[in-house]
């Protein structure tokens, strides 16, 4: 699932899905040893229903805007304000729940079109943008919710976050189509093309005729509601909303993606990978709470798997870059060695995803 | 002196250079000449510590270097001035002039100090320009002074210049070459990397010649001629590449009048025929980058209107021109044309995706077959459309660009630069396919530096200077000494304003 | 007179400056002992672990990279000070062990972004985790409290009625911009903010400047994490949570270019300044606690747009 982005760079893309899969593996193999009740039905249920599925949403969004070479820190903010919404709307208005959810997810929606407003039409960069947001709406948040508990919903809607279908819980079924659609949008239609290519090259796609601010608006926009999806499952589940939901969600987001083979430079990366990416934390905060490790181990182990990742990576990049300088020179041998360097820097700069990584915002870098 | 001694540099596949050996003496100038890839940017990156050579030494004033790092080199008093830009936009001329060098490193910098260093070293030059000034406030030309400035600063030994002129008019380039001469005279080893071959007849005292890596000689400069100097660079007759394609039709295609973008370019006319040639020559900051770019609506204009086969056309992004038949097709490929993630087909098909749908959704059927067959008509050399476009060389990264934009049809063609860094076979194949778009009627205009290749394919030249036409030149008419003169504002004053061509 | 003015208000720290100046008299005019000498003093020294925070992600932003993990290294270095004070040894140890720890600390992600060549993002995402967590449980069995007053002083204690923690922020704020401006360490970072690869063309030994953006970011987390263990008398794991993001908003509203190569420590100073007074205006004017964040967030957005705005009338004509 997902795009494939040159089918000769799949096989090196190809080898960083391999070795995602390979630590989920690991990391499920090495829990199934250690603790007798990880593999049973009952704890998969609860990963999926606690540890994974919000979870998985934010990654999801945090995906689609990072494969146009932006970031949104305020996806967590997101997921929030629309839970919040919700609360506020039931508890507050009587108003139905799932008019309120609705308009939650337009909420969310609205919050993400704001972001791209922000960054594609004023020209503020993705980061400052997205922190301002993410300030703004964490703050909504709790001002209109006063910093109380809403909750009390029908059991037609906290079936959603706490009941199962065939076995699984609700919400992983929502999610899973969710995956599905995103995936086949970014990988299947034309609009998935202009992302990646956005992504990989944001002044060459301008200049081929894509609307890139439109997409812009439109990405972010979707990310919200994703965002917004992961809220509805939250106040579901807890039956209750909370403008605290998800702190701190953002960097789990980002790190998810990051895991499951999204390069930060934008251009490349697989919602399958941000899924595997978001089961890897959840399987290792799953199994490490059961062995009874605290949080602060939790995030310990979830760095270091960040920072393996990063570390393959970059040796990924150095090989592409060998690769690359190497064909070049063969084929082109008057001209290859010009080019070549060009190949290089390219590809390093690409890769590095230091301040390039943000742009799609204003020339000014504000 | 600096004396390179049998130094090789091989990647993998290839020997970008194997075994030079050559020598910049003390007191000269000396040119090295050779094609795109002959080797030239490799032995620039190595004299300046950028790479290391795999086999070979570098001997400096007699004792043995190595460098892993540029600023190793320059602290051993070899300074470069690079092809390419480099500066730090932010920062004044005068922190660039010190940029690298150890008095930017010690902690408090008297300033004043060195402002007055940097202004002795633009008065040297015979430059005016205000230290104090942010670099981005400068035009190109003073740019490129400030870089060549930096060099002077931290040259003690070695001062390599590659490709310095690019930027700059006939009076700035005697400017620059007082300057070596002077440099040159205080006993600093200059070495001097060019294509501009009059140039190098006029100013080194001996030229290096590399050919796909090989020293093929040194010569004290008087002693070659011309000709034997471009003989030694190509190693062949060098063939004529005449393109030939039929009279343009009285129809206009693409009609501009009186664009205007900013203090840029002011007022210009322009009209391509179909199946026209318009050259558009001119210097760097002549503004016929801003002009071309803005009729394929990238750039906005600030007064004017377009017209497409007689209708206007209203410009807000390249969405629009796209749509009314434009096309664009940058020479700048890494940073404007290639999406480096993609493969060949990928980049093909970006700018038509919209026409291969099927049901909401690409028809990769389709989209392959329209890759394929592009592939084959423009001779694309790839081993199948899925290899990642960065492997591909130069000449076939320009094809895929042109039949990405040969794909949506267009009626007009705007290609800028379209043989830069590319070989000559390849410069050959494309101006070919040029010539052949030509044929069937497309309206085209041709941004290029290179002057011959303006005076062969243009059916018509317009030469802008300061943002104007400063001359409109049809081919029977066109020579090189008028381009150049109108390029930089020489013209005799004619009185008649420029005007457009007429179809 | 037009032309002036118009110098003045594109200047952006002077127009920060300005807007400080707007707040302050707009509240004081409601609320007259929000501008008596107390409240002032008050206000900074509230502000002081952002600002000193503040200084070092500047110079790292400056020099094209972003450092997300200085909360981390704030809680880090506070917790080793915290343990170490409590041994009741002298204080400058204990400072000492808090600065230092927090250099290490930059030190580590110097050494992930300059030699492992990991993005700036990526690796200091990680090692926000890492940090924080790998303090946190080492240290979980000893609590910290009881630190001695000698201690205590560094973050309660007053010379001329100004808090010990105000003063060294004012003072790292002069020093740090008068070595941004006039040394040529602070235009050598500028020039890689702007351009690495002229940089690195011209001689700039890159890396090693890069690297010693961090480590210096570090430290001054680190000073920080001691002033705010001083001042609180204990830290607990989630302290400065969130913090990284107060400080980016005082760096980026201060008119730094997130990409670097432009911006200045004047301009982060007063942001930081600015984005508290809104802060304790809030208090002070009795709004509610629950939209301060909503105000602070508009203040950001606000703030970014309008430089943008003024930048953009610029370069009006390259778009699509």
């Amino acid at each position: 699932m997902g795009a494939r982005t040159g089918r000769e760079a799949s096989r090196i893309t190809g080898a960083r899905d391999i070795a995602t899969v390979f630590v989920l593996a690991a990391v499920i193999v090495s829990f199934a040893l250690l603790e007798p009740v990880f593999l049973s039905t009952r704890n998969w249920v609860d990963i999926g229903r606690v540890y994974y599925t919000e979870l998985a949403f934010m990654a999801v969004s945090a995906t689609i805007v990072i494969i146009i070479r932006g970031i949104d820190l305020s996806v967590a903010a997101i997921f929030a304000l629309t839970a919040v919404t919700i609360g506020v709307l039931v508890v507050d208005h009587s108003v139905n729940i799932w008019v309120a959810a609705i308009i939650g997810l337009l909420v969310g929606t609205a919050a993400g079109l704001l972001n791209g407003v922000l960054i594609a039409y004023v020209g503020i960069s993705p980061i400052v943008t997205t922190l301002g947001t993410l300030t703004l709406y964490r703050g909504i948040s709790l001002g209109i919710t006063k910093g109380r508990n809403l909750g009390g919903f029908p059991t037609s809607f906290t079936d959603l976050g706490q009941g199962t279908v065939l076995g699984i819980p609700t919400q992983v079924w929502g999610l899973a189509a969710t995956l599905i659609i995103v995936a086949v949008v970014l990988g299947r239609t034309v609009a998935g093309r202009w992302m990646y290519a956005m992504g990989g090259n944001p002044e060459a796609s301008r200049l081929s005729g894509i609307p890139v601010r439109r997409m812009t608006l439109v990405v972010y926009s979707s990310a919200g509601l994703l965002a917004a999806m992961g809220g509805v499952v939250a106040a579901a589940r807890f039956n209750t909303s909370r403008s605290d939901f998800a702190t701190g969600g953002e960097f789990n987001a980002i790190t998810a993606a990051i895991l499951g083979g999204v390069s930060i430079a934008g251009g490349r990366g697989k919602i399958a990978g941000a899924a595997v990416g978001a089961m890897i934390i959840a399987v290792l905060r799953n199994g490490l709470t059961l062995r009874g490790f605290s949080g602060f181990v939790q995030i310990v182990a979830i760095g270091l798997i960040l920072l393996g990742a990063a570390i393959v990576d970059r040796a990924l990049v150095a090989r592409r870059t060998a690769q690359g300088v190497a064909t070049q020179l063969e084929n082109g041998g008057e001209e290859g060695e010009s080019a070549a360097s060009a190949t290089e820097s390219t590809i390093a700069e690409q890769d590095s995803g230091g301040a390039p990584a943000f742009t799609g915002g204003g020339p000014d870098g504000v | 002196m600096l004396r390179l001694e049998n130094i090789s540099k091989v990647y993998p596949g290839v020997r970008a250079l194997d075994d030079i050996s050559i020598e910049f003496q003390d007191g000269e100038i000396h040119g090295v000449v050779g094609e795109n890839g002959a080797g030239k940017s490799t032995l620039v990156e190595i004299v300046g510590g950028t790479i290391k050579p795999d086999r070979g030494a570098m001997e400096l004033n007699g004792s043995v270097v190595a460098f892993s790092e540029p600023s190793e080199a320059k602290a051993k008093g070899i300074a470069v001035v690079h092809q390419h830009f480099q500066s730090a936009l932010g920062l004044s001329v005068t922190e660039n002039v010190l940029l690298g060098s150890p008095q930017l490193s010690k902690g408090l910098v008297n300033w004043r100090d060195a402002h007055k260093q940097a202004e002795a070293i633009f008065a040297d030059l015979g430059v005016l320009i205000d230290v104090r000034l942010p670099m981005r406030a400068l035009k190109p030309a003073q740019q490129k002074f400030v870089e060549i400035g930096r060099a002077i600063y931290g040259a003690a030994s070695v001062i390599l210049l590659d490709e310095p002129t690019a930027a700059l008019d006939g009076e700035d380039s005697d400017r620059l070459f007082a300057a070596m001469r002077l440099l040159s005279q205080r006993g600093i080893a200059v070495a001097y990397v060019s294509h501009r071959l009059e140039e190098v007849m006029t100013l080194t005292d001996r030229v290096s010649v590399l050919r796909d890596g090989h020293l093929i000689g040194t010569w004290p400069t008087e002693e070659l001629g011309l000709d034997t100097l471009i003989t030694h660079m190509v190693g062949r007759e060098l063939s004529s590449f005449f393109s030939d394609h039929p009279e343009p039709r009285p129809t206009t295609v693409l009609d501009v009048r009186g664009a205007t973008i900013g203090d840029r370019v002011h007022q210009v006319d322009l009209q391509v025929c179909e199946g026209q040639i318009v050259g558009l020559a001119g210097l760097l900051g002549s503004g016929r980058e801003d002009l071309a770019k803005a009729i394929f609506g990238a750039v906005r204009l600030s007064e004017g209107t377009i017209f497409v086969d007689g209708l206007q056309v209203q410009l807000r992004s390249p969405v629009d021109a796209v749509r009314a038949g434009i096309a664009y097709v940058p020479g700048n490929r890494q940073e404007e044309g290639l999406v480096p993630t993609m493969d060949v087909g990928e980049n093909l098909t970006l700018a038509s995706l919209r026409d291969l749908r099927r049901h909401f959704l690409v028809d990769r059927a389709r989209e392959e077959e329209t890759s394929k067959s592009f592939v084959e008509r423009l001779r694309i050399v790839a081993t199948s459309i899925a290899q990642p476009i960065e492997t591909l060389s130069g000449g076939n990264q320009q094809k895929v660009l042109v039949a990405r934009w040969l794909a949506t049809m267009p009626r007009v063609v705007i290609l800028n630069e379209p043989t830069q860094g590319i070989d000559v076979g390849a410069k050959a194949e494309i101006h070919q396919l040029i010539s052949e778009l030509a044929a069937t009627g497309l309206a085209i205009l041709i941004l290029s530096s290179d002057l011959l290749e303006l005076l062969t394919m243009a059916d018509h030249i317009l030469v802008m200077n300061e943002g104007r036409v400063e001359a409109s030149l049809p081919r029977a008419e066109a020579t090189q000494e008028k381009v150049i003169e109108a390029a930089t504002g020489h013209t005799a004053a004619s009185g008649a304003s420029p005007w457009a061509t007429k179809c | 007179m037009l032309k002036w003015l118009k110098g003045v208000v594109t200047n952006r720290e002077v127009l920060l400056a300005l807007v400080l100046l707007a707040v302050f008299l707009g509240v004081g005019i409601r609320v007259p002992r929000f501008v008596s000498r107390g409240s002032i003093i008050n206000l900074l020294f509230d502000a002081s672990t952002v600002g000193i925070v503040a200084i070092g992600l500047t110079i790292v932003i400056i020099g094209g990279g972003i450092d997300i993990s200085i909360g981390s290294i704030l809680v880090a270095s506070a917790i080793m000070a915290g343990l170490i004070a409590q041994e009741d040894v002298s204080p400058w140890i204990a400072v000492g062990t808090g600065v230092a720890g927090g250099a290490a600390l930059g030190a580590v992600n110097a050494m992930l972004i300059t030699k492992l060549k990991i993005p700036p993002i990526v690796a200091t995402l990680a090692t926000l985790s890492i940090f924080r967590g790998v303090l946190t449980e080492l240290t979980k069995s000893k609590l910290i409290g009881g630190l001695p007053s000698s201690f205590t002083a560094i973050g309660k204690g007053r010379v001329g009625g100004v808090p010990y923690p105000v003063w060294i922020m004012l003072g790292l704020f002069v020093v740090a911009a008068l070595a941004m401006r006039f040394t040529g360490f602070g235009r050598v970072v500028y020039s890689i903010g702007s351009n690495e690869a002229a940089a690195r063309l011209s001689g700039v030994a890159v890396s090693r400047y890069q690297a010693l953006t961090y480590v210096i970011s570090g430290s001054l987390a680190g000073l920080a994490g001691v002033v705010f263990v001083a001042r609180n008398g204990t830290v607990l794991p989630t302290s400065g949570s969130g913090l990284e993001l107060l400080v980016i908003a005082a760096v980026v509203v201060g008119g730094t270019n997130i990409f670097g190569g432009e911006g200045s420590i004047a301009g982060t100073a007063v942001a930081a300044v600015l984005l508290q007074t809104i802060t304790s205006a809030m208090v002070v004017l009795g709004i509610s606690s629950a939209w301060q964040g909503a105000v602070i967030g508009v203040t950001i957005l606000v703030g970014v747009t309008i430089f943008v705005f003024g930048q953009r009338r610029r370069e009006r004509e390259l778009l699509a």
